[in-house]
């Protein structure tokens, strides 16, 4: 293999004086013919045509850099492109979603007719319907303890928020019990129920939504001066409370309230 | 002196002087194209690959070891990408983009003066174009340094970052190779 490198290199002209002419002096034929074809080869090499010239410029260069420099400095996120608006799409659909979804109207009714909603549960009238208050709780009278309870009745309007000097708390759940001096009364119970006689509405919001819940026996203050006694069909309108219980309805999960007239339902223990 | 000045070109491009580059790129443009034109034997694919081999120069100016020489530095650059190149398919291109300049070629061989010697001499030389266009990117490339740009071994070894002996042994073997190849088309040529 050496002796054909050196041939090759003979051929090329890489080998110094001395060793040409030991290469030389020990080819045969066969060795003068590749030799002769390596340096043909040579030859043609040199004789191969130059390039054309070149369309390179310095501003070509420059444009490339500052291309090549953008690029690099803001790379393409593909995953914040393609989750990006998934991630938005999923939060909004877990927004909106239950937004849009009909929130049921609480249904109001009396604590001591949760057994009665029950056996009642197929025949619940619609929410849009409005079935009158019973007699008993109509006439203004306080109501006795055990006294037929109305029907479930449902509200067509929102119940009037109560003023300033009765206590309002929301039972959503929660089990606690009212203390009272009777410890065998349970809350919103018709024993609570009391005739109560509230403010005429001066046209501002209420400070609360409040559905009345009568859990707490108190002495209610004497009305103030702006506070009217509404005497059913005084004025030709009457106002209504909700007494709300800790009970939930069975159909709505809402808790359990009845709505009572005003007039006949006072607030104490 | 060249290589310092490269050295301080370079050091300047390296601490924000572009001016500094361009300098560079305009005394070892041509030298860089030749190579290139060389290993692709297509000037738009040679300008291509200069332009992307200074690019990359210019952004990894940081690598650059100053005891080399920025023109071995570019010409490895070169090599490797026209490997990708090759790597790529785009060789396959170039040859037929060869097929079809060979036929338009044939057509104009030879010179009112000896046609039939320089007939001879066009297909030898055409036919040893075809031959280098077919050498694999390694054997080509120190076909090019050597025998065609003329570089010594040991800028040859740089580029390929090999030994000196290491450099001579692949251009002997590239020369056998070529010659190996150019005999088919040579007698494709003389049928």
């Amino acid at each position: 293999m050496k002796r054909k490198d050196d041939l090759l290199r003979l051929a090329f002209g890489e080998l110094n004086d001395d060793a040409a002419r030991a290469v030389e002096t020990r080819s045969d034929d066969a060795d003068r013919a590749e030799i002769e074809a390596f340096r043909r080869l040579r030859d043609d090499l040199h004789q191969l045509p130059p390039p054309p010239p070149d369309n390179l410029t310095a501003e070509r260069l420059r444009a490339a850099i500052l291309d090549r420099e953008l690029k690099s400095r803001r790379p393409l996120n593909w995953g914040a492109l393609i989750m990006g608006p998934a991630v938005l799409a999923s939060l909004a659909f877990a927004v909106l979603v239950p937004r849009l979804r009909p929130q049921p109207e609480p249904r109001i009714v009396a604590r001591s007719e949760v057994n009665l909603m029950e056996a009642q549960a197929s025949a619940q009238p619609k929410f849009d319907e409005f079935r009158p208050l019973h007699s008993s709780l109509a006439s203004g009278d306080r109501v006795q303890p055990r006294a037929a309870v109305p029907p479930p009745v449902h509200l067509a309007e929102r119940p009037q928020a109560i003023a300033s000097g009765v206590e309002t708390r929301r039972h959503r759940g929660h089990h606690h019990r009212v203390r009272s001096e009777e410890p065998d009364r349970l809350p919103f119970d018709n024993q609570d129920l009391v005739t109560y006689n509230p403010p005429i509405w001066d046209g501002t919001e209420p400070s609360s939504s409040a559905m009345v819940a009568v859990h707490e026996p108190q002495t209610i203050a004497a009305p103030t001066s702006d506070v009217v006694k509404a005497e059913p069909g005084a004025t030709g309108k009457t106002e209504t409370v909700v007494i709300v219980s800790t009970k939930r309805d069975l159909e709505t999960g809402a808790p359990a309230a009845t709505e009572q007239e005003a007039s006949s339902v006072l607030v104490g223990g | 002196m060249e290589l310092e000045s490269d050295a301080a070109l370079v050091r300047q491009a390296r601490d924000g002087e572009y001016r500094a580059f361009e300098l560079l790129f305009e005394r070892h443009r041509l030298l860089v194209y030749r190579f290139a034109y060389g290993m692709t034997n297509s000037r738009d694919d040679a300008e291509d690959v200069v332009q992307e081999a200074f690019v990359r120069a210019y952004q990894n100016l940081h690598r650059y070891r100053d005891e080399a020489k920025f023109t071995t530095w570019i010409l490895r650059i070169v090599t490797n990408l026209c490997t990708d190149r090759a790597r790529s398919g785009n060789r396959r291109t170039t040859l037929e983009q060869q097929e079809a300049a060979r036929g338009l070629d044939w057509m104009t061989l030879g010179s009112p003066e000896d046609p039939v010697d320089n007939l001879e001499g066009d297909r030898r030389v055409d036919a040893l174009k075809r031959a280098l266009a077919a050498l694999p990117p390694h054997h080509r490339s120190v076909i090019v340094l050597r025998d065609l740009e003329g570089r010594e071994y040991p800028e040859i070894a740089s580029v390929l970052n090999c030994t000196v002996g290491g450099a001579k042994l692949r251009v002997l073997r590239a020369r056998r190779a070529l010659r190996d190849r150019v005999a088919p088309f040579l007698e494709e040529a003389s049928a």
